[in-house]
């Protein structure tokens, strides 16, 4: 491969990925349209230098932002159409296997992505008509990976669709059994799904007959023909549902089933054969089958048996699912055995392990586990941390009548002793974390003191650094047991403990200490003298406070709020005062001095409930954040929500009317000679700003859900404006209410560069009446073409001579070969009388002259494109008319023709 | 069963956050329909990046307690997570990391509300993906961005295994035949019905090999109040060269005469059927059956008899069902030796050890004894290594050894005893006995230390491989083999017995271990 290819391979990948992380970006940065942009991928797969993966590449990134690129109907079908011809000649040059394959799964994707069953169903039924006569062709050893992936199209169509293909059952059915080749299974899985949505489909009609679902197998009598629709498809018709695995639909029992369930069995028959996923795929709708037609779901009982013991993740969960929504009313119980073949086979991967666990606790009233059964899942020593704990939640969810407290506290053992030797990170968050799940599970008197031993006496006390782990259990344990006393307990066991230790031994571990003093504090139920004697006697026997320590200082001044707050003030009155008045004159930090003298000041000064009420506003102002907690607690403070992001747009703008302004432009070009007029329109001195009017309407359909809020305030609507106009300003509207049926006006103010057609993004930010902001994009606001056309800037008399001689101008430019002027001409199927209304309803504000009787004279129409480009046309109606058009920017070309291809729309 | 998307991010700290990102619109479009109101539209990449990054809490340092991460009450059901962006929550996305990458994948949930995991089965299929892509991917390199190859062709990967986010075929032999155009230039056979993993068939030369791989995972204590531990499993591998479209092959997977039989076997969906043990003579063998795919693939896997964890008991306790582990006859004296059970079975050790390590924080002493068991007397390797955690680098080694050599690696924080092939043929027994300086802590890396080994806290680790044998005696008995067509392959097995973790703790120190004296009734 040369260089030069190598490089355009490079930069074709470079190109895909940064569509797809950022297509706005990218299209901003390129200063190209999402047509531009379409129209370059297309390109690109022609290109012949380009290797396949980068090809399929681009078909990738062509399918990802099919959503995003293809807005409209045309140009889906443009990219539909090129998809289609561009694997007609793939496949005429025999090219790879694997790019054809790629052209049938991106078109199917674009097909998809809009609703082009109801848009265009004359595109939808060619295409799903095209993977039919790739399919067609069983046996055929030479595409078999192209009729393969043509299934899984139509698998895809019908996933989308439910019930679409459910008249060609039939031709599925016998195509599966004609098939020898390893895509028989493929030809099964469309032939499976198929057969689901069609018994759901007769299901759900109003009447089933007898053999309506064995004509829906048996009816072929004729090669597969191409796919009818109805041509209004209802919108109930072909409508995707969530559904529950146990639906509740059934088919009436008269309803002949045999050949179904020969059906059903046949499909049984190639599942030893398929690939996992077909598998599980196949199990799934087959089960759902069968439960809907009421057929003997025993059929999967000798299946089940290779299920368990197999080596292959989703086959074991595809067994559980199984016997969870199948056979849960079965005598018998999940098998044990085959359930810790799995969870406990050290030959397994881990996920592998901890996936089955989370399985069976899903299912554990269908596990019969016994007492002595437990141990069977009690964690080892070669278990790692996230098995431990979820064997012991297994345990504990399914022990019949629970375990004891030491058996439970024996399964995490090795966390103990690695807590009790000081051991940090993941393994000691593991043993509180499973601390947590037994107390959750038991209260009892010994598991309280088992626990709270261990915390205080083999944990904090001998490593102060587990203070963050305790707290945090004690928090926890309050939050799910907001009644249980142990929490306080706890927390007084620990305050009692380090309220014992020698202040001068604890300076080392004040930190950790003071965090446990200051959660003390917060308790009412908790004896807090020995938290001020210890701060007291801290004070008198070190030089703690003369250490310049603000952090400690901060903690110390936190917990004086804390005791002010929530403790009855007059037990603790004076010894808060000395703490605070020792804070206020020896603290060596001004800052903790300023606060510990507020305090007290409030201390001595104002009763106890003036204090509490405004210690609570305070922190009320604060959202009980400040700076103690940030540095020293935990850095996970609750953080508001700065912004809320509403996913449906709620507002609307509609658009109203256009208008222009280019006065100033018009005064420059007053009474000036053709030479100054040209000039001056090219220099862009003063561009003229196209004016949009819109409203702004409630955007939310009837349905939605409800808002908290109907009032906006302070409205900042933002439009993304593409390279090719100036930045488009912010619009500010003060108020809007939702019930406001006359909406609010504004006008959006465009000024252009190029007068290129765009979809603009807009979105919204606003205040609500509870002072919330909120953000929601808005529907996409789009120009046209036509949107940036306007009348000559000359005086209405002039323009007839300003549009001769420009039309001169631009006939000498062409002759002289500049390569920006272009002459064309184009005809219009319109005769004269035919035309008059179209071109009076499309451009009558820039007509310059009309025929007005005169049979040999056309329409003289002038049109200025923002900011300097000129649009002359000379019509002739006569049997069809005549369009001669004559424009200084020949890149607009393609923009007229697709206006005046407009004029014919309606017809 | 279909997937939203599939990303691979690089850990903090590589030049590209994002490798690599797939959605696919035909799914997103089905989540939008049947989530209604529990919709949430997928974020950027670099946003989802982030909010994995933030979930995983990697970002913060291990041994700082982040409550966000570390919290007791904190849900969790790994491998699955919930991802908290700016457009909602996003579940079940499910995560797995190696090679320094996070692959992730967002299974379809097709209900309004959250079900359980059970209910998804796209979970266990998108963990069934990321493993075949990380296989596809294999290690990168620093810089890699998603134009590299590698990039490139798990993209073509993932076009042919999940078209429109639902898996196909995911096995990566069968994908790259397709993606090759190998499947469509190969002759079909009209009147044999090949399975899905063999879509091709190759002119060959009839060949058959199976590896028996055989691993131990120990806990040596050496405690009169403490069980040692180990669990014994293994895999068989097999790779066949066959040119029929669906060769049917039986073969028995045996143990010696009177060695218990081989417990919890799992077997490949390739496997049609696996038969009751049959014993004859005191042999016992399972017949396996299947149709093997063309690439070398896992056939089965199995445990140990008696259970996933045995159990060599303190030499105070009798269990019926169990060997007694030796012990040795004097802890302290450097002239100790190890007292083994007659016969290498499943439930004994392969080898024997004790560690001795005292001194303080600058300087240690260590002993250091391994016994073979009366077990295969021949190694491809073993290996002593004494990892020193939460100490300086290791700068005076004055060592004397009854066998083999000693190095210290290269980061010195490793002292590695390499004893060589044999042991002594009288003893079986080989002594270590070394005395080390350590110089200052300079650094602390964080992650590289076990928090638990402080002071005499310490283990060593040995590492071995037998070739030729199995500690079960599981094989696969060629003689047994039958292809259906007849065929007469030339079959192979190899057999190998190797440690993945042998941990022998320092008699002097403190240990982790689980009391596992319940587990007896049970196993």
């Amino acid at each position: 491969m040369s260089l030069k290819t190598t490089d355009e391979n490079h930069q074709w990948r470079q190109t895909a990925v940064l569509m797809k992380r950022d297509i706005y970006g990218y299209l901003q940065s390129k200063g190209c349209s999402e047509e531009d942009c379409v129209i370059d991928l297309l390109q690109a797969l022609y290109g012949e230098t380009l290797s396949d993966a980068t090809k399929v590449m681009v078909l990738g990134a062509l399918q990802e932002l099919s959503e995003s690129l293809l807005m409209d109907k045309t140009g889906v079908e443009q990219a539909v159409g090129t998809l289609i011809g561009f694997f007609q000649e793939v496949a005429m040059s025999k090219g790879s296997t694997f790019l054809k394959s790629q052209i049938l799964v991106c078109m199917t994707t674009i097909l998809l992505t809009g609703d082009q069953l109801r848009d265009q169903q004359s595109l939808f039924l060619d295409v799903t008509n095209l993977l039919f006569d790739i399919i067609s062709k069983v046996n055929q050893g030479t595409d078999r990976a192209l009729r393969e992936t043509a299934c899984q199209c139509l698998e895809e169509i019908e996933n989308n669709y439910p019930g679409v293909l459910m008249h060609k059952l039939d031709h599925f059915y016998a195509m599966c059994q004609l098939e020898n080749t390893h895509v028989r299974q493929t030809y099964v899985g469309l032939f499976n799904r198929v057969l689901r949505n069609a018994v759901r489909v007769k299901c759900q009609q109003a009447s089933v007959s007898k053999d309506d679902i064995s004509d829906l197998l048996l009816t072929r009598k004729e090669p597969l023909k191409p796919l009818m629709l109805p041509d209004a498809i209802p919108p109930a018709m072909f409508q995707l549902q969530s559904r529950s695995p146990n639906e509740r639909i059934s088919l009436p029992s008269d309803v002949d089933t045999s050949e179904l369930q020969a059906a059903v069995m046949k499909s049984m028959d190639n599942l030893l054969e398929m690939s996992e996923p077909d598998a599980v795929k196949a199990i799934q709708e087959l089960s759902c089958i069968c439960n809907i037609c009421n057929l003997p779901i025993q059929i999967f009982q000798d299946m089940q048996r290779n299920l368990t013991t197999s080596l292959s993740l989703p086959l074991f969960h595809v067994h559980l699912y199984l016997m969870k929504h199948y056979f849960s009313e079965s005598v018998e119980a999940v098998n044990l055995e085959s359930v810790t073949r799995h969870i406990c086979h050290p030959a397994l991967s881990l996920g592998h392990r901890l996936f089955c666990l989370h399985f069976c606790m899903d299912i554990s009233h269908q596990i019969r586990l016994e007492d002595e059964d437990s141990a069977l899942f009690k964690p080892t020593i070669f278990d790692s941390l996230d098995e431990t704990l979820t064997k012991l939640k297994f345990v504990i969810k399914l022990s019949p009548d629970g375990l004891t407290s030491n058996a439970l506290l024996s399964y995490l053992e090795p966390l103990m002793t690695s807590v009790k030797n000081g051991a940090i990170g993941k393994g000691a968050v593991a043993c509180f974390r499973g601390l947590f799940h037994i107390y959750a599970n038991d209260q009892s008197e010994d598991l309280n003191s088992a626990i709270s031993d261990f915390v205080v006496e083999e944990a904090v006390s001998q490593h102060p650094h587990f203070a963050d782990h305790a707290l945090n259990f004690i928090s926890c344990v309050s939050e799910e047991l907001p009644d249980s006393k142990f929490p306080s307990h706890l927390l007084q066991s620990l305050t009692n403990f380090i309220a014992q230790v020698s202040p001068k031994k604890s300076l080392e571990n004040l930190e950790h200490f003071l965090k446990i003093f200051n959660a003390a504090a917060m308790e009412e139920s908790i004896q807090l003298k020995p938290v001020t004697k210890y701060l007291q006697d801290l004070f008198k026997s070190t030089n703690v406070l003369e250490n310049r320590n603000w952090l400690l200082g901060n903690q110390m001044i936190q917990i004086c709020h804390n005791l002010m707050l929530h403790t009855s003030l007059p037990n603790l009155f004076t010894s808060v005062g000395e703490i605070l008045f020792s804070l206020m004159t020896r603290h060596s930090d001004t800052n903790i001095r300023d606060v510990a003298r507020f305090f007290y000041s409030m201390l001595i000064h104002l009763s106890e409930e003036k204090i509490k009420a405004i210690l609570r506003s305070l922190d009320a102002s604060n959202n009980g954040q400040n700076l103690t907690n940030l540095v020293t607690g935990t850095n996970n403070f609750p953080v508001a929500a700065p912004v809320v992001h509403l996913q449906e747009p709620i507002l609307q703008l509609k658009r109203l009317q256009r208008s222009y302004k280019y006065e100033q432009l018009m005064d420059s070009l007053h009474g000036c000679s053709f030479s100054e007029y040209l000039r001056t329109v090219s220099t862009n001195a003063s561009i003229p700003e196209i004016v949009i009017d819109l409203q702004i309407c409630n955007g939310m359909a009837s349905e939605s859900q409800q808002l908290p809020f109907s009032k906006l305030y302070a409205i900042v609507l933002s439009v993304q404006s593409p390279t090719y106009y100036n930045d488009i300003e912010d619009l500010h509207v003060p108020y809007f209410a939702l019930n406001d049926e006359e909406g609010c006006r504004i006008s959006l103010v465009i000024i252009p560069n190029e007068p290129n057609p765009a979809n603009l993004e807009a979105s919204a930010m606003f205040t609500s009446s509870e002072n919330k902001t909120y953000t929601c994009k808005l529907k996409p606001l789009r120009l046209e073409f036509e949107d940036f056309f306007l009348p000559l800037p000359v005086a209405a008399d002039e323009r007839r001579q300003i549009f001769n001689d420009l039309w001169s101008h631009l006939d000498s430019e062409v002759q002289r070969d500049n390569s920006a002027c272009i002459q064309s001409v184009t005809t219009l199927p319109f005769t004269a009388s035919q035309f008059h209304p179209v071109i009076n309803e499309k451009l009558s504000d820039y007509i310059i002259a009309r025929p007005d009787g005169d049979e040999d004279a056309g329409w003289i129409i002038g049109i200025l494109l923002p900011p300097r480009w000129h649009l002359l046309l000379k019509m002739k109606a006569t049997d069809v008319t005549v369009v001669t058009i004559n424009t200084d920017n020949w890149r607009l070309l393609p923009l007229v023709s697709h206006f005046l291809k407009s004029f014919t729309d309606g017809d | 069963m279909s997937l939203r998307g599939i990303w691979v991010f690089s850990l903090p700290g590589a030049t590209h956050g994002i490798l690599f990102s797939k959605k696919y619109p035909s799914v997103e479009n089905r989540a939008r329909i049947l989530n209604k109101d529990g919709y949430v539209k997928l974020p950027t990449d670099d946003a989802m990046r982030e909010a994995v990054l933030a979930e995983l809490g990697i970002v913060h340092p291990i041994e700082m307690f982040v409550e966000s991460r570390d919290s007791c009450s904190r849900k969790l059901q790994k491998p699955v997570f919930e991802i908290t962006t700016s457009n909602g929550i996003l579940w079940p996305v499910v995560l797995y990391e190696k090679f320094g990458l996070l692959l992730c994948c967002l299974p379809l949930v097709e209900s309004v509300e959250r079900p359980p995991v059970i209910d998804v089965l796209g979970i266990s299929l998108g963990y069934a993906l990321l493993l075949q892509m990380i296989d596809v991917i294999g290690p990168v390199q620093q810089g890699v961005d998603e134009t590299h190859p590698q990039m490139v062709d798990l993209h073509s990967y993932l076009c042919q295994a999940v078209p429109f986010g639902t898996l196909t075929d995911i096995e990566q032999a069968t994908v790259f035949d397709a993606i090759s155009g190998r499947i469509d230039s190969s002759h079909v056979v009209s009147d044999v019905k090949p399975p899905s993993w063999r879509p091709i068939s190759v002119k060959c030369k009839a060949n058959i090999s199976f590896r028996v791989t055989e691993q131990i995972q120990a806990v040596l204590y050496n405690r009169p109040d403490v069980w040692d531990v180990f669990q014994i499993y293994g895999s068989v591998s097999c790779k066949a060269d066959l040119e029929h479209p669906a060769p049917l092959i039986a073969v028995h997977l045996s143990v010696g005469k009177d060695q218990p039989r081989l417990q919890n076997i799992l077997v490949n969906s390739c496997v049609s059927m696996v038969d009751d043990e049959n014993r004859t003579k005191g042999e016992g063998h399972r017949t396996i059956t299947f149709i093997p795919p063309r690439e070398r693939f896992v056939l089965c896997k199995y445990t140990a008899a008696i259970s996933p964890t045995q159990l060599s008991a303190p030499n105070t306790s009798t269990t019926p069902t169990l060997s007694r582990r030796g012990s040795l006859t004097s802890l302290n004296s450097t002239t100790s030796s190890l007292t083994v059970v007659s016969q290498a079975s499943p439930a004994s050790l392969p080898l024997r050890a004790h560690y001795e390590m005292t001194g303080s924080q600058d300087e240690v002493k260590i002993i250091m004894k391994v016994k073979l068991s009366k077990g295969k007397n021949m190694f491809e390797y073993c290996e002593v290594q004494i990892p020193f955690h939460n100490r300086g680098p290791i700068i005076y080694k004055e060592n004397t050894q009854s066998t083999g050599e000693i190095v210290i690696t290269n980061d010195k924080r490793t002292l590695a005893w390499r004893i060589g092939q044999k042991f002594p043929s009288r003893s079986h027994e080989v002594t270590l006995e070394a005395k080390l300086k350590f110089g200052k802590r300079s650094s602390i890396m964080p992650g590289q230390d076990d928090p638990f080994c402080v002071g005499l806290n310490s283990f060593a680790m040995i590492y071995f491989k037998i070739p030729d044998y199995t500690h079960t005696s599981a094989t696969i008995d060629q003689r047994s083999l039958r292809v259906q067509p007849n065929a007469k392959p030339k079959v192979t097995v190899v057999r190998e017995f190797l440690s993945t973790s042998y941990k022998v703790w320092n008699i002097k120190g403190n240990y982790l271990a689980t009391d596992m004296s319940d587990s007896l009734e049970t196993w």
